[in-house]
C-alpha cells in the first residue's frame, strides 16, 4: 500500500505537489519510488530553469532504468534539493520530505487546478496496483 | 493470444515475501524483495542470498559416451572432466558465435546434468536432440527447483542442513546429497562473484528447504535485479546481452572455455582464426567504470576523443559494492588498454569512462 498524503496535490505521472504563496515543491510520490526502486542517481535542473507543465525537467534513474520527471507546473525553478546528488537514497526513504526534488516560483496558479488531490490520486493508483 | 506466464515452484513464497514481480524468459519471477535491490546486493556480499533460479534449463542426458557427444558439439572437452566437476561451456553456431552458455557435470559414465538459460531451453533441446546420437536421450527436468545460495556464508549455512563435509567440496564441483532430508543436486557455483551453492530439488520439496534457508540469520532473499548487479560487478557476461549469436567466445574474452582442438564442432573455423591472428579480432569485451555521477546503460555507444564510435555498452549498471556505474563493453581491441579514457553520451551530455577490464571488483577502485 502507497504512502499518500492529504494535502498535497498530485499528477498521473506521480509527482505530488505542495504550495506555499506562490512557491510550489515538487517530488515523486510514494507510488513512483516504489515501482522504480532503489535509486542511485538523480539528475536535478539549475537553479533558474524554467521548467513548462508537461515537460521534462529532471531524470530519476534506479538500478533498472532511467526515468523522466516531467514538471507539474510552469515556473522558475529557484531551488533544488542538491542533497539528492549524494544520496538519492533519500527519495526511496522520505519520498514526501526530504525526498523533494525542486522548489518552482510558480507562473499561473491556475494550473494547481489541473492537479489531482489526494483522493482522486489514491483512486488513480489504486486502479493501477 | 495470450501469453502464457510460467510460475516457478517457489512463486508462493515470492508473493509471501511481497516481492516485486517481473515476467523473465515467461516466467513471474522475483525482480525484488522489500528489503531492496542494493541491500539485497550487499547482502550476498557480506552474508548470504538466496535466489530462485527455477526458471533455468536443467537438463538430463542420458546415453553411451554422453559426455565425448556433449564434447562433440561444444569449444569445451567436457568429456576430461572426472565425475562430479562441472564444466562451463557454450553452444555455438557455424560462425562460432554464442547460443547459449551452460554448465554440464557428468554424474556417472552414461549421465549428464546441464544447466541452461531460461529463454534457450526449447532451442538447445532441439539442437541437442538434432545433433546428438538416438542412444542419448535428453530430457527436461520440468518438476523440479533450482535455488541458489551465494556468499561468503552459504558454506556455513547450508553446513546446517547437509551432513558431508562441505569444506571438501571445491567450487565447480557436484553432489547428490540430502538437505534437511530431502534428496537435491547440489553444485558449489554461482553467478553472483561469491561462493555458493545451487541446490536442485523436487518441486513439492522446494518451498519447505526455502523457508529452511531463509531462517538462518544470514539468509536474505535476493530478486533478478541484484543478481544482475552481483553477476555484472563480477564481470559475468550475459547470455543474450553480452554473449549472442554474432559475439564469440574469443571476443567474449573467454578462449579458455575452448579446451579441445579447434575442429569438428560448429564455429570451430572461425575460433581457429581468431585464436591464430588476433588481427581477426573486431571487438573484444571488456570492462569500463564511469568517472562521474550517473548510470551508464545497455546500448550507449563508446566513442573516442574524436567522437568516432570505438565500441558499445551491453550491460551497464550501478555496482552496489563500488558505489560507481560500470559496464561491460564490446570495444575495438586498440582501446582496450587499461586506464583509457573513452566517452559515452548520457542524455546527450558527453561522460567519461575509463576502460579497466572486466574484474571490476579487484580492478574497479582505480
Amino acid at each position: 500500500m502507497s504512502d499518500i498524503r492529504d494535502n498535497l496535490f498530485y499528477t498521473a505521472e506521480h509527482e505530488w505537489v505542495s504550495v506555499d504563496g506562490d512557491i510550489a515543491t515538487v517530488g515523486i510520490t510514494d507510488f513512483a519510488q516504489s515501482s522504480l526502486g532503489d535509486l542511485v542517481f538523480v539528475e536535478l535542473p539549475e537553479a533558474g530553469t524554467n521548467a513548462i507543465v508537461g515537460e521534462q525537467i529532471a531524470v530519476v534513474e534506479s538500478v533498472k532504468a532511467a526515468s523522466e520527471v516531467y514538471s507539474p507546473l510552469t515556473g522558475e525553478v529557484v531551488e533544488v534539493n542538491s542533497e539528492l546528488e549524494e544520496s538519492p537514497e533519500v527519495i526511496n526513504q522520505h519520498p514526501f520530505d526530504d525526498g523533494w526534488l525542486m522548489k518552482v516560483k510558480l507562473k499561473d496558479k491556475g494550473e494547481l487546478d489541473e492537479l489531482m488531490p489526494a483522493d482522486q490520486y489514491k483512486d488513480y493508483i489504486d486502479g493501477l496496483e | 493470444m495470450e501469453k502464457i506466464i510460467s510460475k516457478t515452484p517457489l512463486h508462493q513464497q515470492h508473493k509471501n515475501l511481497q516481492a516485486k514481480m517481473v515476467n523473465f524468459a515467461g516466467y513471474d519471477m522475483p525482480l525484488s524483495y522489500p528489503l531492496g535491490t542494493i541491500k539485497e546486493h550487499l547482502w550476498c556480499r557480506e552474508h548470504a542470498a538466496l535466489f530462485d533460479v527455477s526458471h533455468m534449463g536443467q537438463l538430463i542426458l542420458t546415453g553411451e559416451n554422453v559426455a565425448e557427444e556433449l564434447s562433440r558439439l561444444t569449444p569445451t572437452n567436457i568429456a576430461e572432466k572426472p565425475l562430479l566437476k562441472c564444466a562451463y561451456s557454450m553452444f555455438l553456431n557455424d560462425q562460432g558465435g554464442v547460443e547459449d552458455d551452460l554448465i554440464a557435470v557428468r554424474l556417472t559414465e552414461r549421465k549428464m546434468y546441464v544447466v541452461v538459460n531460461a529463454a534457450c531451453v526449447q532451442k538447445d533441446m532441439a539442437y541437442l536432440r538434432q545433433n546428438l546420437p538416438s542412444t542419448i536421450t535428453v530430457e527436461l527436468l520440468e518438476n523440479r527447483a533450482l535455488m541458489a545460495l551465494q556468499g561468503p556464508k552459504a558454506e556455513a549455512v547450508l553446513q546446517k542442513l547437509v551432513e558431508a563435509p562441505l569444506s571438501q567440496m571445491p567450487f565447480m564441483t557436484f553432489h547428490e546429497m540430502s538437505v534437511a532430508g530431502h534428496a537435491c543436486y547440489v553444485s558449489r557455483s554461482g553467478y553472483t562473484g561469491e561462493d555458493g551453492f545451487e541446490i536442485s530439488i523436487a518441486a513439492a520439496k522446494a518451498p519447505a528447504l526455502w523457508q529452511q534457508l531463509l531462517e538462518s540469520e544470514w539468509v536474505e532473499a535476493a530478486g533478478l535485479a541484484a543478481r544482475d548487479t552481483l553477476r555484472l560487478e563480477a564481470g559475468l557476461p550475459l547470455y543474450g546481452q553480452d554473449l549472442t549469436a554474432s559475439t564469440t567466445p574469443m571476443m567474449a574474452d573467454m578462449a579458455w572455455v575452448c579446451t579441445k582442438k579447434f575442429t569438428g564442432f560448429k564455429g570451430s573455423s572461425v575460433l581457429n582464426e581468431q585464436l591464430e591472428d588476433q588481427a581477426t579480432l573486431t571487438e573484444v569485451l571488456t570492462g569500463v567504470i564511469l568517472q562521474q555521477r550517473g548510470v551508464l546503460r545497455q546500448g550507449m555507444a563508446l566513442e573516442d576523443d574524436k567522437g568516432e564510435v570505438v565500441g558499445r555498452l551491453t550491460s551497464g549498471g550501478y555496482a552496489p559494492s563500488l558505489q560507481k556505474s560500470i559496464a561491460l563493453a564490446y570495444v575495438d581491441p586498440q582501446w582496450n588498454v587499461s586506464g583509457q579514457k573513452l566517452f559515452v553520451k548520457i542524455r546527450n551530455q558527453s561522460a567519461v569512462v575509463k576502460v579497466c577490464g572486466k574484474r571490476f571488483l579487484k580492478n574497479g577502485n582505480r
